[in-house]
């Protein structure tokens, strides 16, 4: 029998870790109806025999590069890399592959696969978001949002200079509703504008001047911030620091985080946070240059833990080939430099860049070593509640490979024997040999699961098995209150589920991809003062003249052809409220 | 007071390429858009625009005969006739 | 009532300029402002010559059937094809070429686009050395110098010149033509040599060695002959010498490059001086392809994330390969592998060669294409579409990439339907015939302006 949304489904004893709701390990069975979780079933309920393995909430992507030009860009760049994995079309699952650049199909497919029901696409500047969304159109199974890029956008720069942040907050709130974005998204802010002059410049330090503007990156984190507090949006601004990937950045990124510390959070999405850092790993760096290069992960830690304001990702390094993409295009020159490896770059006309390299991270390499534990350090040393687990795929490491982070978190000795393996500075210049902090499983569901949900401010639909929440749920073929996954972490049983449930429809089962729902896009609606509003506006359109070469009214992204299929995420006085698309996903296999 | 100059244009060698359209300083003094390479918005501030695939003149009574519309036309499309 | 649309884009050259004003009577194009003379023809003769219904060669001739009947016989062509080839792509929206992929694939056929006989070899460059790149707008608003190379925009991209590179008095570069300096290298004394400061007349076919010796000398090498590719070594110093003078430069380039001697050879060492000119001399370069078809960089992008690759994508084994030179149109017609083509928003039967044409003729041919133009000759099925950003909406991508929505200024005829519903009915027919069931829809076939799901 089919599972469609209407099915009833009766999870029977399985092993519940809901930390949302405080359940950690608990046998009980979950009820699902109408794609929501409710309190009971009727008998004619179809039942799936969880005995002796874990329930969780589907799993939160909070940081990836899936679709829109700088991952589209990188597919061109590296045929080499959709060979190295291909898949036949099945009838269910499109012909497809790709490892670090898989097309948009096989990432909804093994993303589902993993356990994940909700992605976000890390970057997209806002004069191409078209593309991201008709990419995203093509992207199966997950819900989805974008962030957009606001950090080197020219009226973002124009209204800090000019010290008016009504009119920032303004600009904000009719951009990101204009180009269908969920929020605000922060890359090397400055540097990639003075990139655009030069490729040896860029904005280093927090008080850097961007040319021209003389607006500096402080003032650029903090006026956003403002902005996504006065507007309410569900997700605070997601920051990704200066100086990435430099030696002793770790400075720059503890002054750039406490820029924002003090800003009241103005949403009632769930989360506590103001601040997002991303991929904390790469701006955890010590050490004056490479010879001198160590962690300073136990300081980020540290601070992190003591401030409420902020949340983070880790964006681990798993060895093996990756290919970097990044809007920080002054990062990427520098590793074209090093490596000379085919790089792209594109500049965006007053907006962001993007700089795509493929990148090979050795074992041998003392730098990417170190680089490896740092990303192991965040996660152990730091609150699960605000560090979660990514590698900025595929900018670091690959998401099909989360499991092995999974196994050197959960498992101190499985971490040391791959830390043997690599170069021995991941143990001499980290503080990794020193911990032996093993997470639990319920702490592993806090950092893929709960955490994410709270911090992207979805917690009021899901990301826990409350009554009322949306049913994406996981069941995994592992029992963690029997398993020592300490002894033997079980990466094999976390590279598939053994069901992942999307609104209560089946869509895999057994590590199989069994039914191929599309999800709609959340595009986040917020308002401000219509005397403002007008006054922005009129500025925007009579400056866009002279700043773009497309038309204003091209440049807005037309609803009723682009967003048909997407939830509005309306912020009204701080409050979400959540509205659904017209037209419901409909049951796509008959 | 009487022009001494006018503009002509010869339709058959014009591909509508905007050249003259766009750097055209009077044009470009009166039209933001125009100043920056787009079709104009004020038709009746400029002096001409292309029309059906081809430069139009609108209001030559704008036009100062500085002729930098002639020296960037590669075709010969407009000239200044005496 | 004459009605003027605003903002409209146009559906003719990379260029896809979005200021365009479309005057219309009902029902009917009566004038065009702002777009250039290509521009302006496209939508002059849009309404004219179009067939009423779908044709379908019998006993010879094409007669006109109904959209069912030839629905049905293009789905049964393909279905029943163990080779199809479905190329073009370049004249329509990114909405169909997204089900021209999945038809591809339910055929386990080939798809490829016109890039394949234009700037594909820029795409294979781009695969071994990367590029940097950058939108129009920062040409406009940076640029102090533009290098056209092995290009005539003065006649295949008219409004060029005016609308991003040279004319615009861009943020920084207030003053327009005179903030900028303009190099034209081509064998010839093009139309768009005659506006530049610096034309280089290098010798035909040998483009490669110029930008060769650019490297030399950037690269702390001196010019090791005294001409080279027909320049004098002083002239090719002072060259190199003039663009470290600038700030911002810009190489725009075509055919002249791309489909010459060399090929991608010639684009993967003009890369590489852009990346060293950025290296070593500090002036910020960029390039861009001057792509022809006003979608056609759509299409690479959108074959490529849907399939994992850009054009000469083949799916006969259920899975995506790329090997141009094997799976490109052009060299599978040549062996004489294809059983069955379907062309769709190209048109091949002038840019083809004989040799190709002569496999077409002998193959089943469906025609998605609103005018008669000379592969009529051939068709076996042709389809008069609603032609895409004149009687139906989609998306288009512009030559630096950028997505724009193409606009509708007229109704179409009531048999025209737009591409990506005819892609779609022959998709629903040839999943039927093959016995997949519904498979296609589980690939998330979107509603909305006239899509079938």
């Amino acid at each position: 029998m089919r599972m469609t949304a209407e099915t009833e489904l009766l999870i029977k004893n399985g092993i519940v870790y809901d930390p949302i709701n405080n359940v950690d390990g608990e046998v009980m069975d979950v009820c699902i109806r109408g794609g929501k979780i409710v309190d009971s079933v009727s008998a004619g309920a179809k039942v799936i025999d969880a005995k002796g393995k874990a329930v969780t909430p589907g799993k939160v992507e909070c940081h990836s590069h899936m679709v829109g030009i700088t991952p589209t860009s990188a597919r061109i760049l590296r045929p080499e890399d959709i060979r190295t994995r291909l898949n036949v079309s099945d009838g269910i699952r499109r012909a497809g592959g790709g490892r670090t650049v898989p097309t948009t199909w096989e990432l909804g497919y093994e993303y589902a696969k993993l356990g994940f029901t909700r992605a976000y696409e890390a970057a997209v500047t806002p004069l191409y978001s078209r593309e991201a969304i008709l990419e995203f159109n093509r992207y199966p199974i997950l819900n989805k949002g974008i962030f957009i890029l606001f950090g080197n956008n020219w009226f973002v720069m124009d209204y800090l200079k000019s010290k008016e942040q009504d009119k920032l907050t303004a600009f904000v709130s009719f951009l990101l509703k204009s180009v269908g974005g969920y929020a605000i998204k922060i890359v090397n802010p400055g540097g990639n504008e003075a990139y655009k002059w030069n490729t040896e410049w860029n904005c280093h330090h927090a008080d850097d001047p961007v040319p021209y503007f003389g607006v500096t990156p402080r003032e650029i984190i903090k006026g956003l911030c403002i902005a996504n507090e006065e507007l309410g949006l569900p997700h605070s601004i997601h920051l990704h620091t200066n100086a990435l990937g430099v030696p002793g950045n770790y400075e720059v990124t503890l002054d750039e985080i406490n820029t924002t510390k003090g800003i009241a959070v103005g949403s009632d999405s769930g989360r506590v946070q103001n601040t997002h850092i991303t991929h904390v790993q790469f701006n955890s760096f010590g050490g004056d240059d490479w010879s001198t290069f160590n962690s300073k992960a136990d300081v980020i830690a540290k601070y992190i833990n003591q401030n409420d304001h902020i949340t983070a990702d880790s964006g681990n390094v798993i060895f093996g080939d990756a290919t970097t993409m990044t809007a920080d295009s002054p990062a990427e020159w520098a590793l074209y430099k090093m490596t000379h490896n085919k790089l792209i770059s594109n500049d965006s006309e007053a907006e962001d860049g993007v700089g795509i390299l493929p990148f090979l991270y050795s074992k041998k390499s003392p730098v990417h070593s170190v680089m490896w534990a740092i990303g192991l350090e965040l996660e152990l040393l730091t609150d699960p509640w605000k560090m979660f687990i990514t590698t900025d795929h595929p900018n670091a490491g690959v998401f099909l490979d989360y499991p092995l982070i999974y196994s050197w978190l959960l498992s101190e000795k499985t971490r040391m024997e791959e830390a043997e393996k690599v170069h021995p500075w991941a143990l001499k210049r980290t503080g990794l040999g020193g911990i032996d902090k093993e997470y639990s499983f319920y702490e592993l569901v806090i950092a893929t699961a709960a955490g994410p949900a709270k911090s992207l401010g979805v917690i009021k639909q899901e990301g826990h098995l409350s009554i009322g929440a949306k049913a994406n749920v996981t069941i995994w073929d592992i029992n963690p209150l029997e398993d020592d996954l300490s002894r033997d972490p079980r990466t094999d049983k976390f590279a598939t589920t053994a069901y992942t449930i999307k609104e209560g429809e089946v869509v895999v089962k057994d590590g199989m991809v069994v039914n191929v729902p599309m999800a709609p896009l959340d595009v986040a609606h917020t308002h401000v003062d219509y005397e403002i509003q007008k006054v922005v506006e009129d500025e925007i359109k009579d400056k866009f003249k002279r700043y773009y070469t497309v038309q204003f009214e091209n440049y807005i992204v037309d609803p009723d052809m682009y967003l048909t299929k997407a939830d509005k995420i309306d912020v009204v006085s701080g409050k979400v409220h959540f509205i659904p698309c017209a037209t419901q996903t409909e049951d796509v296999i008959k | 007071m009487e022009k001494l100059y006018n503009l002509v244009t010869r339709e058959e060698r014009c591909v509508g390429c905007s050249n003259c359209v766009v750097v055209c300083p009077v044009n470009a003094y009166n039209d933001p858009a125009v100043a920056s390479g787009k079709g104009p918005e004020q038709l009746d501030k400029v002096i001409m625009c292309v029309e059906n695939g081809v430069v139009k003149i609108l209001n030559m009574e704008l036009c100062n005969g500085c002729g930098t519309c002639v020296m960037e036309c590669p075709f010969d499309a407009i000239g200044l006739e005496v | 009532m004459i009605e003027e649309k605003n903002n409209v884009l146009c559906p003719f050259c990379g260029c896809l300029c979005d200021d365009g004003v479309v005057m219309v009577e009902d029902n009917k194009i009566i004038g065009t402002r702002n777009l250039c003379r290509i521009g302006h023809k496209k939508f002059e003769t849009s309404q004219h010559g179009r067939a009423e219904s779908p044709r379908i060669r019998k006993n010879g001739k094409l007669v006109p059937v109904t959209l069912e009947e030839a629905f049905d016989k293009a789905a049964e062509i393909l279905a029943n094809a163990e080779r199809p080839l479905f190329y073009g792509w370049s004249a329509t929206s990114v909405e169909a070429t997204q089900v021209g992929c999945m038809l591809t694939e339910a055929c386990r056929g080939s798809i490829d686009c016109t890039a394949a006989i234009c700037h594909a070899p820029s795409l294979e460059a781009v695969q071994d050395q990367g590029a940097p790149l950058s939108t129009l707008g920062e040409v406009m608003n940076r640029a102090d110098l533009i290098i056209y190379w092995g290009c005539n925009p003065m006649h295949a991209h008219p409004r060029h010149m005016s609308r991003y590179s040279v004319y615009p008095r861009g943020f920084f570069r207030r003053r327009g033509r005179k903030s900028r300096t303009i190099m034209v290298i081509d064998p010839r004394q093009t139309n768009t040599a005659k506006l530049a400061d610096l034309h280089i007349q290098v010798s035909p076919a040998s483009d490669h060695m110029l930008v060769h010796t650019f490297r030399e000398i950037i690269n702390s090498y001196d010019v090791t002959h005294e001409t080279v590719s027909g320049i004098p070594a002083d002239a090719i110093r002072e060259t190199v010498e003039a663009i470290g003078q600038h700030q911002w430069a810009i190489l725009f380039f075509g055919m002249g490059l791309t489909q010459q001697m060399g090929k991608d050879m010639n684009i993967d060492v003009a890369i590489t001086l852009m990346h060293e000119l950025n290296k070593y001399i500090g002036t910020k370069t960029t390039l861009m392809p001057m792509r022809g078809h006003f979608n056609v960089a759509g299409a690479n992008i959108t074959i490529c994330a849907e399939t994992g690759h850009p054009f000469a994508v083949d799916f006969s084994r259920g899975y995506p390969r790329y090997l141009p030179g094997e799976t490109s149109a052009m060299d599978l017609l040549y062996r004489g592998e294809i059983d069955a083509m379907l062309n769709i928003g190209a048109n091949p039967g002038t840019s083809f060669s004989n040799r190709a044409l002569s496999h077409m003729a002998k193959i089943p041919l469906i025609n998605i294409e609103p005018h008669n133009q000379q592969l009529l000759q051939l068709s076996d099925v042709v389809f008069s579409p609603a032609m895409v950003g004149i009687e139906c909406e989609g998306t288009a991508y512009r030559m630096d990439n950028v997505p724009i929505k193409l606009r509708k200024v007229v109704e179409p005829s009531e048999n025209c339907l737009p591409d990506v519903v005819i892609l779609s009915e022959i998709l629903k027919r040839v999943n039927e015939l093959k016995g997949k069931g519904s498979w296609s829809e589980c690939w998330g076939v979107q509603e909305g302006n006239g899509e079938v799901v």
